[in-house]
């Protein structure tokens, strides 16, 4: 499907920030002060093609910034900078008449049939109510024709029923028809199953497969889902704050994951099978704050793989050790919260405030240099001392993860129409030896 | 030993005409330090069953008949305040929309202080403080946000907290109802990764109650399979998940997505769980059955066993060489009765 030539749907340096906090004091205070402005980096530099007839998926946890693109992409949201192309022509600032032409080619299924339907519209005005807007004729046989497609037969039983009148899955069925009364050239389904029982969702699943085989429809699902992904997808985009951080064929992104978020993601799928078990990656917390969002690779506090300096010698939970404890510096260490912890009795306090400190951030088996540059931070730090214990950890511990965003380097590398942004499948090994280990003062905005 | 038995079971609900038979006449026991999961499609009384085992059904649902057994007392038989002492102390719960149920107006840690002070008089603040510290270390979460308000944590975080509470007593069993089903699949993973680590460590025993067949496999070592009130089929996760021995266990079981089969075709078994009021005469199962015959429709199936499973169904005899092999086959299911009424032929 992606040799076909012409891609319907072109995607390029898409952006959405939403401002944290709005209104008109806060926009005085923002204009006559210098303060600058806190915006939600929901999506952020989100590049992909979407070609005729292709099921694309986009996955990520809560928070990834799915849904917004998704949302973004059908101009329900308008973008804050970059471009959407449909068929060659560029929609991005789309307004009044136009607008509501190329919403006739695009549909969204939602999540949820008990909140997007109107309860106070029968199935007909629900399914009649986008022909009348867009002036299309014919409108009984069009709901009709969409409601048999969607298996809701006769179709007549179904025309004066309101919604609470049917089932979970009747709805999501009339959501169907209606994103499919238009005839449009692209749907965009945003967990579509999420919320319909089992025995439901592998109806409205092979509804959903008919419709974009028999309408040669192209097809973004949106969903946290990779097995029904898997399912239902040509193609997989995997999001992690607001960046498409691995795209790639169906089977290259499941069968063969190589961004480390990928293989979290992969492995956290629960199998319904307990005789497989499953390689399980340890990935603590949540996607994080995309107000600040990491310099670097965003994904880096959470990765099991960051790339540590290459003439330093140092095995993994080390190295991660040693970086957040550098991260906590950098944030301005907040030594009360440690010395809380101490029972607070003179003299012993020193030491246990250093165990503490050891416990947390001393992992793995530190080799002697690494373990003295260690500890020598952690006596700096429990003498007050943090900007020099900084120094003397970032002189020694500093990844290239940090330093350059590995989404802003074109990656075609590793197969012709996959890209992951991570830097350990650099294109050429990388010049990160050469890198300069950064200092405080230039490393930006951290989380 | 049993930590909970049950016995011939019957959960009416009252309404206009015929009582709704939410569940009827199931027996099954949970062992200690044993996880049980129960699953089945919406409406075919998971929730109601555990709403009897909690005694918080809702004021049209009753008790007709039967037994709950927790440690060898009729939960059933014994006074409200006797009953009362028993729940959150030795049964708990997470419930479903945990999400939801924590109090907005009061930080997470006056919540739980609030709860192990209602249930253990003259308990010190400073003891009962110090459990939530603890609690907040087991469920993998940073005790200094014990004071913050629930808005301020996120769900995944949020459903720990809920786990937090229902072991702040320490108790025998926890009923969870869909423990994970509003979380994305990385908080899933932690959350069910922290359920076991927690079970091995104070070995409580714990209901799990869910339609996604996945985290069953991954956290039960025994699984009932419900059908319209009653049990289709109970027994050790293993067996269930390969060899079913009841038609509804096997149409189930594929209507899931497989991460590692892909080709696997998802079935959804045409029609839908029937009206209890009154139920069918027959096997409840039998209009949606492929393997169902006249007898079927008339006749209660009888318990039977095939290895560890317990199985109610007239045909097990047949699953192996009539449905097994074809049930990845959507026709197969549309030739039976319900099957027949969807597609109009």
């Amino acid at each position: 499907m992606s040799t076909d030539p012409d891609p319907i749907l072109e995607v390029e340096g898409l952006n959405k920030h939403f401002d944290v906090k709005s209104g008109l004091v806060n926009d005085l205070r923002t204009r006559f002060t210098s303060a600058e402005k806190e915006r939600v980096h929901a999506v952020d530099g989100v590049d992909f093609d979407l070609y005729p007839g292709e099921a694309m998926g986009i996955a990520g946890e809560s928070g990834c910034g799915k849904t917004t693109t998704a949302m973004t992409l059908a101009k329900l949201h308008q973008p804050t900078s970059g471009t959407i192309r449909f068929r060659g022509e560029d929609i991005t600032d789309l307004d009044g008449k136009e607008l509501t032409k190329f919403r006739q080619n695009v549909q969204m299924i939602f999540q949820d049939p008990f909140e997007s339907l109107n309860p106070r519209m029968t199935v007909y005005d629900t399914l009649a109510e986008p022909l009348q807007i867009h002036e299309v004729p014919n409108k009984r046989a069009r709901v009709a024709r969409a409601l048999e497609f969607a298996e809701l037969q006769p179709a007549e039983q179904y025309l004066d029923s309101y919604p609470h009148e049917l089932s979970g899955g009747e709805r999501q069925r009339i959501a169907i028809a209606r994103a499919i009364v238009l005839d449009p050239d692209f749907i965009i389904a945003d967990e579509p199953v999420s919320m319909l029982d089992v025995s439901l969702r592998a109806g409205v699943l092979s509804l959903l497969e008919r419709m974009t085989n028999e309408f040669g429809l192209s097809i973004v699902y949106i969903s946290h889902d990779l097995s029904l992904l898997r399912h239902m997808c040509d193609r997989i985009a995997i999001m992690y704050m607001g960046r498409i951080v691995e795209i790639g064929t169906t089977e290259q992104i499941i069968d063969d994951p190589k961004h480390p978020y990928t293989q979290a993601l992969i492995n956290a799928v629960p199998v319904p099978d307990p005789t497989t078990g499953r390689e399980r990656v340890e990935l603590e917390g949540e996607v994080g704050d995309a107000v600040h969002v990491p310099s670097g690779c965003r994904f880096r506090h959470r990765c099991p793989e960051v790339i540590p300096p290459e003439e330093l010698e140092i095995d993994q939970r080390t190295f991660r050790g040693a970086m957040s404890l550098r991260a906590e510096v950098d944030r301005g260490f907040d030594a009360e919260a440690f010395w809380e912890r101490t029972s607070g009795e003179d003299g012993s306090a020193s030491e246990e405030f250093k165990e503490i400190l050891r416990d947390e951030f001393v992992l793995g088996e530190p080799s002697r240099q690494n373990r003295d540059v260690l500890e020598e931070a952690i006596d700096l730090l429990a003498e007050g001392e943090v900007d020099r214990a900084g120094e003397r950890l970032r002189e020694r511990f500093h990844s290239v993860c940090e330093r350059v965003d590995p989404a802003t380097e074109e990656r075609l590398d590793v197969a012709d129409d996959r890209r992951i942004a991570c830097h350990l499948y650099e294109p050429s090994g990388g010049d990160r030896a050469v890198d300069e280990p950064s200092t405080g003062e230039s490393a930006p905005a951290d989380d | 030993m049993s930590v909970l038995e049950v016995r011939d079971l019957e959960v009416y609900y009252e309404t206009d005409g015929e009582p709704v038979r939410a569940v009827d006449g199931m027996s099954f026991t949970i062992e200690e330090g044993e996880n049980l999961g129960i699953v089945g499609e919406s409406g075919c009384g998971k929730s109601t069953l555990a709403k009897a085992i909690l005694g918080i059904l809702p004021k049209n649902g009753f008790i007709n008949d039967g037994e709950i057994r927790f440690d060898g007392e009729d939960l059933t038989a014994m006074s409200e305040k006797k009953r009362r002492s028993y729940m959150w102390d030795e049964i708990s719960m997470i419930p479903q929309s945990a999400m939801n149920a924590l109090d907005p107006v009061y930080t997470v840690r006056e919540q739980i202080v609030e709860s192990i002070e209602e249930h253990r008089r003259g308990v010190e603040k400073a003891r009962a403080n110090e459990t939530v510290d603890e609690l907040f270390e087991l469920v993998g979460l940073d005790p200094t946000r014990a004071d913050d308000y629930p808005h301020q944590f996120s769900g995944g975080m949020r459903q720990r907290a809920m786990i937090a509470m229902s072991l702040s007593l320490d108790p025998a069993l926890i009923l969870a109802d869909e423990p994970t089903t509003a979380l994305d699949v990385i908080m899933q993973d932690q959350i069910l990764k922290r359920i076991g680590a927690i079970q091995d460590e104070i070995n409580s025993s714990m209901m799990v109650i869910t339609h996604d067949v996945s985290v069953v496999a991954e956290t039960c070592d025994r699984v009932l399979v419900m059908y319209a009130g009653k049990l289709a089929e109970i027994g050790p996760v293993e067996e269930i998940f390969d060899t079913p021995y009841h038609p509804y266990t096997v149409g189930l079981k594929r209507a899931f997505p497989n991460i590692q089969q892909p080709d696997q075709n998802l079935i959804s078994m045409p029609g839908y769980p029937p009206d209890l009021a009154p139920p069918p005469t027959g096997c409840r199962f039998a209009a949606r059955c492929p393997l169902a015959t006249e007898t079927c429709f008339e006749e209660q199936p009888p318990e039977v066993r095939n290895g560890g499973l317990r199985s109610r169904c007239h045909h097990t005899d047949r699953i192996d060489s009539e449905l097994r092999p074809y049930a990845g086959e959507i026709q197969v299911w549309e030739r039976t009765e319900a099957g027949r009424e969807v597609t109009g032929t």
